[in-house]
């Protein structure tokens, strides 16, 4: 594990907001150990959401993680129970859903503090390999955030943490050294801590895109759903933007 | 001076052709360590002797009370197990947690984790395991369902030296 810690961050001086939210700060610590921070103006979260990929000479899969509960809303897609064991303490449980032309699986280890997912299209994979999967993974849940402890050549990479802002949209932090692509060429705007540029990343105009933060650890990618969802404003965005600032300790070497 | 430079040249391969032996031995040691076939005591299956039967393979079912499957699992295992017995292979319950509450046919046999010379640690539960005359654990496949366990049990009654969860 790593032995990041996380940054500092300074609230702005006092002073009003456009939206009338206050500054707020979240940390979180990512499956491989990383720290994460973001803070700025507006209703962030408080539950991170990750997605990242394992890599094993035994399996290569999607990987997600959150908050205890967010299984049981998951599941709610694979309405048909497969096969459950308890996994050191912990209901491991298989599920299927999907069409029968399409079927989807669902599998999902249940924690006191933070569940983690797995899912993919087709047949449910045997329960066994599930098992050894989480042997070469060997999760570690704590308050902070559940920790994957990879065993051999397990390898974790794209990993990325999403925070729900009210009023903006979800905002999903990447390690600066993964995510050049997703930094424009273009200089961008300059903001309190790092650059912001705006895209449509393949959205129709109109119908909402995405704003670029880059930092020096970490870029963020920041839904604008003003026009989509109701509580989304100009100046939600505005607050959020001009005062963000994200970084990613401890990022995978 | 020339002698002298001979003499550290010769020094020189001598020390390499040392570094590789010295490598190539290592590199022997290491893949004996990592094979399926390691040197006694480093490798191999876990011993589990008090679950080992003469002449034949004890099919275990491994359970704990804190599990929830384990008790859905458990009232199918009595049918399975007569059909095990039936076909020449010995049965055994083995309780993960100390557990006693677990009411067995009188042919079968419930077993304490405390009861065992060495704990058998499996990370999950229900487990079937299939345990040798030697008392050597030769597999061990969760069990994550009733008809999972129909399933494995079906397939060792079918061939004693079946391995569960192989397809």
């Amino acid at each position: 594990m790593s032995g990041a810690v996380a940054p500092e961050h300074a609230p702005p001086p006092v002073q009003p907001t456009r939206s009338g939210r206050a500054w707020r700060r979240q940390t979180g610590r990512a499956p491989d150990g990383a720290v994460v921070a973001v803070s700025g103006v507006g209703a962030l979260s408080g539950d991170w959401f990750w997605s990242l990929r394992a890599t094993s000479p035994r399996a290569s899969v999607g990987l997600t993680v959150g908050a205890a509960g967010y299984l049981g809303l998951r599941a709610a897609e694979f309405p048909t129970p497969v096969e459950a064991v308890t996994y050191r303490g912990r209901e491991l449980a298989l599920r299927s859903g999907g069409t029968a032309a399409e079927p989807r699986w669902l599998a999902g280890l249940r924690g006191a503090r933070h569940d983690l997912m797995c899912a993919g299209p087709g047949a449910p994979p045997r329960l066994a390999d599930l098992v050894a999967l989480l042997a070469d993974l060997d999760p570690a849940d704590a308050p902070g955030g559940l920790v994957l402890r990879t065993r051999g050549d397990t390898r974790l990479w794209g990993v990325c943490g999403r925070q729900y802002v009210a009023g903006v949209g979800t905002l999903t932090v990447y390690p600066r050294a993964e995510a050049a692509g997703l930094v424009p060429a273009t200089p961008g705007k300059a903001v309190a801590h790092g650059r912001l540029w705006t895209t449509t990343a393949g959205f129709a105009p109109g119908t909402g895109g995405y704003f670029v933060h880059a930092g020096p650890t970490a870029v963020a990618m920041v839904r604008d759903e003003r026009g989509i969802e109701a509580d989304a404003s100009d100046a939600s965005v505005a607050d959020l933007l001009e005062s963000l600032r994200v970084d990613w300790a401890g990022a995978p070497s | 001076m020339t002698g002298v430079l001979t003499a550290a040249l010769a020094l020189s391969w001598v020390a390499i052709g040392l570094l590789a032996a010295g490598y190539a031995a290592l590199t022997v040691q290491v893949r004996e360590l990592r094979g399926p076939g390691g040197p006694a005591g480093l490798a191999g299956p876990a011993r589990v002797h008090e679950l080992a039967a003469p002449r034949a393979r004890t099919v275990v079912l491994v359970v704990a009370q804190s599990c929830g499957t384990c008790r859905t699992v458990f009232p199918a295992w009595g049918n399975a197990a007569r059909l095990l017995r039936a076909r020449g292979l010995h049965t055994a319950v083995l309780s993960a947690d100390g557990s006693a509450h677990w009411e067995l046919d009188p042919e079968d046999r419930l077993v304490l984790q405390s009861q065992l010379s060495a704990p058998l640690l499996l990370a999950y539960q229900p487990a079937l395991a299939v345990v040798d005359h030697h008392g050597a654990v030769r597999s061990t496949e969760p069990v994550g369902s009733v008809r999972r366990l129909e399933e494995l049990c079906a397939a060792l009654a079918a061939d004693g030296t079946a391995v569960p969860g192989e397809r």
